[in-house]
């Protein structure tokens, strides 16, 4: 199950567009939105709507594995 | 001014973030290990004999190389406007580590594009890159086939199908420009690679993150890339280490899908690895070949030709 799920969340990284996952990787290392932002070379407010939809993207191809939803 | 995380022990980001810190110690490579340390053979050479070029292999070959080298391809020395000079000063201390003569071994993840995957040569593969300063090999899984390729001290690029037959093509070989400029990549040594592929790219950094800083380039506005569009770059500090790099692909101004190499820790194979012939059975035959020189339009004949 668990190698299953590591397969899925790779799968899923590898299908969100670039900045996407740039975002959504350099978030979850413990980046600052304003950092990942400046980075990615977006505005923070892009950066947001790009971390919000990478999320969902990946709540949506994990959901079989989570038990909660995500924000 | 961060953006919450999402929450709970299946928090979004709490998986991907485990991901990659699992990537980090990347669990996930003893099996590939395992079968390289299974096929170490230290034979021999055969005789050579003579050959056709090879256009399937070629053409794996080329796929293989690509994400067999790439990974030195932001090792370069030359970049960017001032405000990139963080990035710069970071990545010109991570070449002067990596082109030293240390073995450093990479597990390389090709994904492909969900809907590109109608062709063999587009699978999926993983592999497993040895380098060390100019030279490497690697041993990589595409789909059903298996393809060993490298470059060893002499410049020779040479490929294993399998254990039974090798291919060679010398360093004095007229390369396509796709695969000299892959090889000069590899190499880290010539300058062109920096002129083929940083001169086009924005590259900025970050404050560090546990002893851990992120470099991000993105294509130039208006500038293109033969096969890159974007890349994710994770250093060591400390040791002035790449330990991640993310690469996005692209073909025909269409994604192409992502390859990821990741600085996994295991005891270097040693110096025969980066030949051929350590790949091959004793019994097995190397070929020589060499690519045709490819045609120059003629603007005007010249004396004497």
């Amino acid at each position: 199950m668990q190698q299953e799920l590591e397969s899925e969340i790779a799968s899923a990284l590898a299908r969100l567009p670039v900045q996407q996952r740039a975002v959504m990787e350099l978030a979850s290392l413990g980046h600052s939105l304003v950092d990942v932002a400046e980075m990615a070379g977006v505005s923070h407010a892009n950066a947001r709507v790009l971390l919000h939809r990478a999320r969902q993207s990946l709540a949506e191809s994990l959901k079989r594995f989570r038990e909660g939803e995500v924000r | 001014m961060n953006e919450p995380r999402s929450k709970g022990p299946d928090s979004i980001d709490d998986l991907v973030a485990d991901h990659l810190r699992r990537l980090e110690g990347c669990a996930d490579a003893s099996s590939l290990l395992e079968r390289i340390e299974a096929d170490r053979r230290l034979t021999t050479a055969m005789p050579a004999t003579t050959s056709h070029p090879i256009r399937p292999l070629r053409r794996l070959a080329l796929g293989s190389l690509m994400a067999a080298v790439v990974l030195i391809a932001f090792l370069g020395g030359r970049y960017f406007d001032s405000g990139s000079a963080q990035a710069a000063s970071l990545l010109k201390d991570v070449r002067s580590v990596h082109i030293q003569g240390i073995d450093r071994c990479y597990l390389v993840q090709h994904a492909v594009e969900p809907n590109l995957q109608s062709k063999p040569a587009d699978l999926a593969s993983e592999s497993i890159l040895w380098t060390r300063g100019e030279y490497f090999w690697s041993d990589t899984a595409i789909g059903l086939k298996r393809l060993k390729i490298g470059r060893d001290e002499s410049g020779t690029i040479w490929l294993a199908p399998d254990a039974r037959k090798g291919i060679r093509f010398s360093a004095t070989s007229a390369f396509p420009k796709e695969v000299e400029t892959l090889s000069q990549i590899a190499s880290m040594t010539v300058p062109v690679l920096v002129d083929e592929v940083l001169s086009d790219f924005d590259i900025r950094t970050d404050r560090p993150v546990s002893g851990r800083s992120v470099v991000w380039a993105q294509l130039k506005a208006g500038r293109s890339h033969a096969f890159l569009s974007a890349a994710m770059l994770e250093v060591d500090l400390e040791r002035n280490l790449l330990v991640r790099l993310v690469l996005w692909l692209h073909k025909a101004d269409a994604p192409n899908g992502t390859v990821t190499y990741t600085l996994v820790d295991r005891l270097a194979p040693g110096d025969a690895s980066y030949r051929l012939e350590s790949h091959l059975d004793a019994d097995s035959v190397i070929e020589d070949h060499s690519f045709k020189p490819e045609a120059k339009p003629k603007v005007a004949s010249e004396p004497g030709t």
